[in-house]
């Protein structure tokens, strides 16, 4: 298990110019403390600037923190980094981080090698690896002639090269089409499932965070605001109820008179092309809408209540605590 | 760590290949080929091959053209070294591949070895070329001590990998490649006994030339090529090569290992 315990990290930022530098700390993490189990994918939610990079930079031992600790398999990764760097790896998004001059296997058996593999070790992983990600029949063409999607699979194949223990996953759907998405989301259920491998993942997608992680951490200026199952998120937030109401064309008049009702304690999003708008609010205020409906003559075609999605219980979580 | 070594070479290697072929090389040799026209040209119009009595009592005894074709070569050979491993650290993180080497366990020692010895070819046939030249435009050496100018040349281009180690460093601490490596480069060139003697330079500067490698290994290598001296007689100078060599090998090697996080905090900083 990896087990961080109140993790800080201040960077130091130099301004200014070579006369008159300035130097100011920035606190990146207040007190961290997470844990990611075997077998279990955790996900690290939260906007940009929040603090999520540096937490996986502490957790897979490319920086250090400024205090706290970091034990991996009871390891310390704070101070005996390099024996820890053999149980991890990490999958960014994005088409960098590999040879676009060489081919998949030639960067495959470069970074396998990094990992001490042995020759006829590493052919087999590398067979293994292109065949998760569907690479096989474009394994010897070189990475520049690759598209996007095909660039991003090989990073996959690059953080699965040394079968790490632990894997690192910051945002490694990013651009790439449903179809691989969910090739990609099968094979990390999998690697978690069967072969009991702890994977902690940051995405932008929520519905990806829902679909895949047994635990999330919510993360903002630097601090867990929250954490559970996805369930439990959405539990402990209670975000209010939305309902679905379609109707008719709405008037402009009809429009203000509801965007006034916007003022209370309520908000109403309305789409005028599908006929319908929605609404997140008490129940008791349904009414009121379906008062105004009545009064501009309006007809109601469907009220329906919808669930509250993760993202709904995230966006109210991270728009509160700014808050206050 | 050779396992890393040989990967990162190979690496390399292929990269190489694909990237720049052979324009690459020959932008190098042309490069060191008019530097070593110019002053030939010089000797040979100009000063009506003619050189002062200090200069021969200086370069003991030198032809001024075997001294500037030795310095030539053996300034391409130090040059190639430093720009080959001293930037190799710097290009993988403006490529964006440095992260997935420092996330690994692999030995930042083999590395550099590894990027060290794939260069080390095109860097001795450079300056091989260089010789060619030198003796197709009247250059002549004895052929006698070859195989200890040899180890001069091995040893001088081991002491040249660990001053780019120290370079490499400082490039990444910096972020860059232009100004410590030209500044390094032009440097050494100029006060390293390339084209001159150095006891014609102000003492301070002298001073400043033997703490760069490539000033006693131009010592050496060119007595031994006269043919008049051998190793053996410039056992102080290879000794203060070897320990230049370690200095700047701890100093940079150390110094990379103690900064590798901090480089990844600055650009999330």
């Amino acid at each position: 298990m990896i087990e961080a315990t109140d993790l800080y990290k201040n960077y130091l930022i130099k301004s200014g110019h070579i006369w008159k530098r300035k130097k100011e700390s920035k606190e990146a993490v207040r007190g961290i403390s997470l844990a990611i189990r075997p077998g279990q994918i955790t996900g690290l939610l939260g906007v940009n600037g929040a603090g999520k990079t540096t937490t996986i930079k502490m957790l897979t031992t490319m920086i250090s923190p400024t205090s706290g600790t970091i034990v991996i398999d009871g390891i310390d990764a704070v101070t005996n980094f390099m024996e820890a760097k053999k149980k991890l790896n990490l999958i960014t998004g994005g088409e960098r981080n590999i040879y676009w001059r060489l081919t998949a296997v030639e960067n495959l058996e470069y970074f396998g090698s990094l990992y001490g593999m042995k020759k006829a070790e590493l052919k087999s992983r590398i067979d293994e690896v292109l065949k998760i990600v569907d690479l096989e029949d474009q394994k010897d063409i070189p990475v520049e002639k690759y598209s996007k999607g095909m660039k991003q699979r090989l990073q996959i194949a690059r953080g699965l090269i040394n079968d790490p223990a632990y894997l690192f996953m910051d945002e490694p759907t990013l651009g790439l089409d449903i179809v691989i998405t969910k090739s990609i989301h099968d094979y990390i259920t999998k690697l978690a499932k069967n072969e009991n491998k702890g994977i902690l993942i940051t995405t932008h997608y929520i519905f990806e965070a829902e679909e895949l992680c047994d635990f999330i951490y919510v993360i903002d200026g630097g601090k867990i605001i929250a954490s559970g199952t996805p369930q439990e998120i959405k539990l402990l937030y209670r975000p209010k109820k939305r309902f679905r109401i379609t109707a008719a064309m709405l008037t402009d008049e009809t429009v203000n008179t509801l965007k006034k009702l916007n003022d209370n304690d309520m908000e109403i999003i309305i789409s005028q092309e599908s006929h319908s708008f929605e609404m997140k609010t008490e129940r008791s205020n349904v009414q009121k809408i379906i008062g105004v409906l009545r009064k501009h003559d309006i007809d109601i075609s469907n009220i329906e209540t919808v669930d509250p999605t993760l993202e709904d219980a995230l966006y109210d979580m991270v728009s509160g605590e700014r808050r206050g | 760590m050779f396992g890393i070594s040989i990967a990162v070479a190979k690496k390399n290697r292929l990269i190489i290949k694909r990237a720049y072929p052979w324009s690459f090389m020959w932008s190098r040799v042309s490069g060191a080929f008019f530097a070593l026209a110019v002053p030939i040209m010089l000797y040979y119009f100009v000063f009506g091959q003619t050189v002062s009595e200090d200069f021969k009592a200086f370069a003991d005894g030198s032809d001024y053209l075997n001294y500037i074709v030795w310095g030539a070569a053996m300034n391409v050979l130090s040059f190639s070294t430093l720009m080959n491993v001293g930037r190799c650290l710097i290009t993988e993180l403006r490529e964006g591949t440095l992260d997935n080497f420092l996330i690994s366990p692999a030995s930042r020692a083999g590395y550099y070895l590894g990027t060290y010895a794939e260069q080390l070819l095109r860097s001795l046939l450079e300056a091989l070329l260089i010789i060619i030249f030198g003796f197709i435009a009247g250059a002549r050496f004895a052929p006698e001590n070859i195989p200890e100018v040899f180890v001069c040349i091995i040893i001088s281009s081991m002491a040249f990998f660990s001053l780019s180690i120290l370079v490499s460093t400082i490039m990444v601490y910096t972020r860059d490649t232009y100004l410590v490596q030209n500044t390094i480069f032009l440097c050494m060139s100029c006060i390293c006994e390339v084209a001159f003697p150095i006891e014609f330079l102000p003492g301070w500067v002298g001073r400043i030339a033997n703490i760069f490698p490539l000033t006693p290994a131009l010592t050496i290598t060119r007595a031994c090529l006269s043919g008049t001296f051998s190793l053996e007689d410039y056992r102080n100078e290879m000794i203060r090569i070897i320990v230049l060599s370690m200095v700047y090998f701890l100093t940079g090697y150390f110094g990379f290992i103690k900064y590798e996080k901090k480089l990844i905090e600055e650009v999330l900083a």
